[in-house]
């Protein structure tokens, strides 16, 4: 009897499951087709940057600018009001592809040709931490698992010696905590690994004892093992030390970028103090693809404005946050390509929901759920594509609506995994990613 | 031939072709996806790949008016007028297609697509009388027991049972299967001199000196606590907190340790409020707060959006919350499915799941005071008392006047649960508020006074929530119980919400689930997995009991004591069954690999608490202190680097030495330690932990600063031993508080090797011991019970 991977973490006492499990995932039924990608880096901007500020143009707000919106508004979390407010960027056309970015992004707007726009998101959830748990698990309580913890249940790792889902701290954790990159009710090892910045990089990482004490230990160690009786948990349990042990040496080198070159670190702007910190972890997420770790993920750094959630003051809040990821994430998009990794890795980047094109006070946005978008790059996906719109004032989205579990559909897919059959039995139903929603996006998919 | 087509191709074929020609093709390429094929997987209930789906008409109603297309749904869905029914949901059709759309229909809708609509499924009775956990618990048979019906199933296979275990291992797997902790070394050699002595009297005593201990409570209080999703923080973006949410917890360990009876204890968890003669139970007169109707309280432990959009929804979650919890936890139902259609499998339909809902509708949360007030205090904490409450009061004021008048009381209460949470208006700062009522409460340990708990609000049945949907009402649900559990009708239902009837539902004789889940629970906790493997699921996708007659002799037990829980534990530890060996025979192991059997003990890893809690105990640092409020986790340096917004205070690292129940459990912020070891996410209702094995647990266990605090904490003591004796009672001490066993010689010879090796970086005898501390802990058999 074949065990199906649930059958197979039990018996085994679940978790160290991802090592093991390279050898059950090939030619498994959730296999849909030849993998366009094998990794996926997602870029979280969290807090809502605005869909007509960024990336889709409304004309109609600045000739309508201070009107009221020739529609209901929905309800908002602060009510605001139903005032169109313009935009305070200037859009332009760049690329072949033709696609508009504002001046928000100079360095970004060069690689228009490697972009898929998505700009018809929507899912209807309009607070952060539950849009932040929509966005990672496709429901908005805590508790599901994240989209990294069903990829890398469903693919294993490449790297043994790394955890396969990992995140990485850039300095703020996002609305509602770690809930959006945890594994659920998925074993807890398939959750994501934080990396956090500073001298302790992964929580108990830091070796308590010299190289030499903590050797003598595991000789120790394995030495009661072995005059232990056997049991499978016994064996599982060793297994781990050594992993761990590994771990402590290779995760430091991962994280250590002063052997990359000069001009990778001027690439990642790691000389403009303004994006040095997000540049860093960009970097460091190359370097995490590069040896194989599944899925990478990065929040929106801190900086002097809040993230990308301008109640007021849109201006200088979504100026601070795009000068902080604008350079960074054009150098890890080069530096992808130029090493050959692009095709094989998912860039995807995006927030919980964008913003109104109605005000909220003078200057500022209200969440809105309705209409928003994210865009990806590499990784087997349709470049220089703009998928869908919004209405003419940016409000809702019309043209081609993508629904999160869509796009967690397509992100799925273009893994290899039929987001139908990735599955997991938990308290009396199967469950997915997509819960009974979802279809693969096929339009922004490389033909 | 239908008459209908007949008629349509005398009448006008040209029509026909309008049809295959402009609306066919359409409706396949961008319709049947969603709205073909099964009617209970078509979306809105609405089929469109025959005459009769658009016919019949889907969730919203008929789909198509002959003749009319402007009063034709369709036509409105298509047109995009309505925000909420826009189709196809992608995009919408271009104008030309939609005006076909509307001269078919005006031309009457001609449309040759026969074919039945397949019928639900759906029969319930059929369901319940083929599903085993649905059928009454079995009478007696003459000269059952425990062990009468584990043999009988090991002689159905010809296999044997393994033998008795070794008293010390016996002894370990009962303190942790009680208590949670290891045997202390006394402990460990007091039983082994009874045991030499009269082995069944020694085990009799210790079951009942152990049963009798407060340890007790603090290690069976935690898989309760899972169960009903147990937090003292609300998640989401500001994870705000509940106070004195651990009152709840304290109700729990004191209802263990005084053997609340089982079916008295579901009834306070449903309707406490609502009992009028409250029963008191010396725990709780002694402490002076805990009351039936602290129970209710866990009804209210969910999730909490924070400025919610839409206050109907976030209602909704709310008491589908409760269903879930109340199905799970008590009847191992899950009916989450049958919020938006019948369940797929078992026998609830969507129907009961809105008569259950209707029993929480017509439930809200209040308060209630608990406890006399303060009598008995000393002239000086009186006027203390006094003090706190005048500021307090003054603080509440302060805050009234600041209130802005823009802010509705509506808002007000959306932003700040907290208002509603203490029955007083305190939005703003409500971290001085809490500590304001810490203070409060050092005075006077049985303040506040209060708790909370469930009201009775209105007397309201609930609407069918068609698909779920709760902008989508359906017709109104009397409320009832379950319609395989005989569909009682709630008598008077004007009277009240009803839940004291529900909760006498709950436990009604005649209901075989109960008493069968939580039997099956007991179970679990002494032997690691329950006879029914999925513990909160007896349905069609659990997994059937592998010794029916023996869970229904348990259930019977359970009845026939009164549903004390102490008892049946008691009865379950005197079994040969729970005192076997766990080394399997090796038949055993070829025909009963996953041991269901049960001819043999399994082993088991311990639980985050149960590492944490042996951890702290054989270090010595203990604080065996009971109830009260919560310690702050530690929160690591790492986390705080950039000094995040939303990082909790940080507590003690080895949180004061008390026991991990005692440590405060927060949505965003689990304990890293424990949290490393399976502790449950507590957003859902848990019945069974995941077990996994992870570098992270062993990178926890060789460089947690908590491992490390702790054994420096033990060397000095070790340290001291060696001084007064010598090394190697010192290394025998080690290992018997440790594994509950002494170094065998290999072992011994492993350790002079370590020493040898380690002989430049032990500068002291602490150095030394703290080495083997931290040495003893990573010994592979440490977090295992066998």
């Amino acid at each position: 009897m074949r065990l199906t991977r649930q059958q197979f973490l039990q018996s085994s006492l679940g978790g160290f499951g991802a090592l093991a499990l390279q050898g059950i995932c090939a030619g498994d039924a959730t296999r849909v087709k030849e993998t366009a990608a094998t990794s996926v880096i997602y870029l979280y901007m969290e807090g809502g940057p605005s869909q007509v500020d960024t990336f889709e143009p409304k004309p109609r707000l600045e000739k309508e600018h201070g009107k009221p919106l020739p529609f209901d508004k929905p309800a908002t979390v602060f009510n605001s009001s139903n005032k169109i407010m313009a935009s305070p960027f200037k859009f332009s056309r760049y690329g072949e592809s033709g696609g508009w970015a504002s001046e928000l992004f100079p360095h970004l707007s060069g690689c228009m040709d490697d972009l898929t726009f998505i700009h018809s998101m929507h899912h209807g959830v309009s607070n952060h931490s539950a849009g932040c748990y929509m966005s990672h698990t496709g429901d908005p309580m805590a508790g599901r698992p994240s989209i990294g913890s069903w990829v890398t249940y469903g693919l294993g790792t490449e790297n043994d010696n790394v955890p396969g889902f990992v995140v990485l701290d850039c300095g703020q954790s996002p609305s509602g905590g770690a809930a959006s990159w945890s594994s659920g009710f998925l074993p807890s090892s398939f959750s994501g690994a934080k990396f956090h910045d500073g001298a302790v990089p992964v929580e108990f990482l830091s070796p308590a004892d010299s190289p030499q004490v903590q050797n003598a230990k595991l000789r120790a160690i394995r030495s009661f093992a072995r005059l232990s009786s056997p049991h499978s948990g016994l064996e599982s349990q060793i297994r781990s030390y050594e992993k761990a042990a590994r771990m402590q040496n290779s995760v430091p080198d991962l994280l250590d970028i002063s052997r990359e070159t000069k001009s990778i670190h001027r690439l990642y702007g790691l000389d403009d103090p303004r994006c040095r910190k997000f540049g860093s972890r960009c970097l460091i997420a190359r370097k995490l693809v590069e040896s194989g770790v599944r899925f990478v993920e990065l929040f929106s750094p801190r900086v002097k404005a809040d993230r990308w959630d301008q109640h007021s003051k849109l201006k200088e809040g979504h100026i601070n946050n795009a000068v902080a990821v604008d350079q960074p994430i054009a150098g890890l998009l080069q530096d992808l390509k130029q090493r050959g990794l692009l095709e094989k890795t998912l860039v995807l980047w995006g927030g919980e929901f964008g913003r109104t094109p109605s005000s909220q006070g003078s200057n500022g946005r209200d969440h809105n759920p309705f209409g928003y978008t994210v865009f990806m790059a590499g990784g087997g996906m349709r470049a220089g594509y703009r998928h869908g719109s919004t209405d003419e004032f940016g409000y809702y989205a019309e043209q081609d609506k993508v629904h999160l579990h869509d796009l967690h559909a397509t992100i799925l897919y273009q893994l290899g995994i039929n987001h139908e059959q990735l599955t997991y039995r938990y308290a009396g139903r199967d469950y997915r990613l997509t819960d009974v929603y979802g279809r693969v996006v096929t339009d922004i998919i490389q033909s | 031939m239908s008459p209908c087509l007949g008629k349509a191709q005398e009448t006008d074929a040209g029509k026909l072709d309008f049809f295959e020609n402009k609306i066919r093709p359409i409706l396949v390429e961008h319709c049947y996806e969603c709205h073909s094929g099964d009617q209970d997987e078509a979306m809105g209930g609405l089929l469109l790949d025959s005459r009769t789906g658009w016919q019949r008409g889907g969730d919203s109603g008929v789909a198509i008016e002959v003749g009319d297309p402007h009063k034709s749904l369709l036509i409105h869905a298509l047109k995009y007028s309505d925000r909420d029914l826009q189709m196809p949901p992608e995009s919408k059709l271009p104008d030309a297609v939609i005006r076909d759309f509307k001269s078919w229909i005006r031309e009457g809708a001609i449309d040759p697509r026969d074919g039945e609509l397949s019928q639900s499924g759906f029969d319930l009775q059929a369901r319940r009388d083929s599903h085993w956990s649905w059928q009454p618990v079995r009478a007696a048979d003459r000269g059952e027991s425990i062990d009468y019906w584990i043999q009988r199933k090991l002689d159905e296979k010809q296999m044997h049972a393994s033998q008795e275990a070794q008293p010390a291992l016996l002894l370990r797997r009962l303190k942790f299967s009680l208590h949670g902790l290891p045997p202390t070394p006394q402990e460990l050699q007091r039983f082994l001199r009874e045991h030499q002595i009269d082995p069944d009297r020694a085990w009799e005593s210790t079951v009942d000196r152990l049963l009798a201990s407060p340890r007790l409570g603090e290690h069976w209080a935690t898989m309760w606590l899972d169960l009903v999703r147990y937090s003292e923080t609300k998640g989401h973006v500001t994870d705000q907190e509940r106070p004195f949410a651990w009152k709840y917890r304290d109700y729990v360990i004191d209802a263990f340790n005084d053997d609340v009876p089982y079916d008295q204890f579901v009834v306070e968890h449903l309707a406490g409020d609502l009992l009028s003669d409250t029963t008191t139970y010396p725990a709780r007169i002694q402490r002076g707060t805990l009351r039936s109707a602290t129970a209710t309280g866990s009804l209210f432990m969910h999730e909490m959006h924070f400025m919610s959009v839409d206050p109907v929804k976030q209602r909704w979650d709310e008491i589908n919350a409760q269903v879930d919890v109340a199905g799970k936890a008590f009847l191992g139902i899950t009916t989450e499915c049958a919020r938006c259609h019948d369940h797929k499998f078992d026998a609830i339909s969507q129907a009961d799941y809105y008569a259950l809902a209707g029993f929480f509708l017509s439930t809200e949360q209040g308060t209630k005071r608990v406890a006399p007030r303060r009598a008995e205090l000393d002239d000086e904490s009186k006027s203390e008392l006094k003090k706190q409450e005048t500021a307090y009061k003054n603080f509440l004021e302060q805050k009234r006047k600041g209130r802005r008048a823009a802010q509705s009381p509506k808002t007000n209460q959306e932003y700040f649960p907290i208002s509603d949470e203490l029955g007083i208006q305190a939005p703003g700062d409500t971290q001085k508020l809490f500590a304001m009522m810490g203070k409060l409460s050092e005075v006077d340990p049985s303040w506040p006074a209060w708790v909370r708990t469930a009201q009775d609000a209105t007397t309201q049945n609930a609407n069918l929530l068609i698909r779920g949907e709760v902008g989508k009402p359906g017709e109104v649900i009397p409320r009832r119980f379950l319609e395989a559990l005989g569909s009682k009708p709630l008598p008077n239902p004007g009277e009240s919400s009803g839940r004291l009837w529900l909760a006498e539902q709950f436990v009604a004789p005649d209901n075989p689930l109960t008493a069968r889940v939580w039997a099956n629970r007991i179970w679990q906790q002494l032997f690691g997995s329950g006879l029914v493997p999925t513990p909160s699921n007896f349905g069609q996708l659990g997994t059937p009991p592998s010794h029916p007659e023996l869970l229904d002799y348990l259930a019977r037990r359970l009845r026939q004591n009164d549903y004390s829980t102490k008892l049946l534990i008691r009865e379950v530890l005197m079994s040969d069954a729970f005192r076997r060996s766990s080394v399997a025979s090796l038949p055993a192991i070829e025909r009963d690999p996953e041991n269901q059997l049960l001819s043999h003990y399994s082993k088991r890893r311990m639980t985050a608490e149960q590492i944490r809690d042996s951890l702290v105990l054989t270090a010595g640092r203990l604080d065996s202190q009971m109830a009260g409020s919560s310690v702050d986790c530690f929160v690591p340096s790492y986390a705080t680097a950039n000094k995040p917004s939303n990082i909790p205070n940080s507590g003690p690292l080895d949180g004061n030495g008390r026991r991990s129940v005692y440590l405060k459990v927060r949505r965003n912020f689990y304990d890293p330690f424990l949290k490393k070891f399976d502790f449950p996410d507590r957003g859902k209702s848990n019945g069974q932990r995941n077990v996994t094995q992870d570098p992270g647990q062993a990178l926890a266990m060789l460089n947690s600063p908590l491992v490390l605090e702790l054994a420096k904490h033990w060397a000095v003591s070790l340290a001291e031993c060696e001084a007064a004796s010598t090394f190697e009672e010192t290394l025998h001490n080690l290992w018997l508080s440790s594994l509950s066993r002494g170094p065998t010689v290999a072992e011994t010879e492993v350790i002079q090797l370590l020493l040898h090796d380690l002989s430049t970086s032990q500068k002291s005898l602490e150095d030394k011991w703290m080495h083997l501390a931290h040495l003893i802990w990573n010994h592979p058999e440490f977090i295992w019970i066998e």
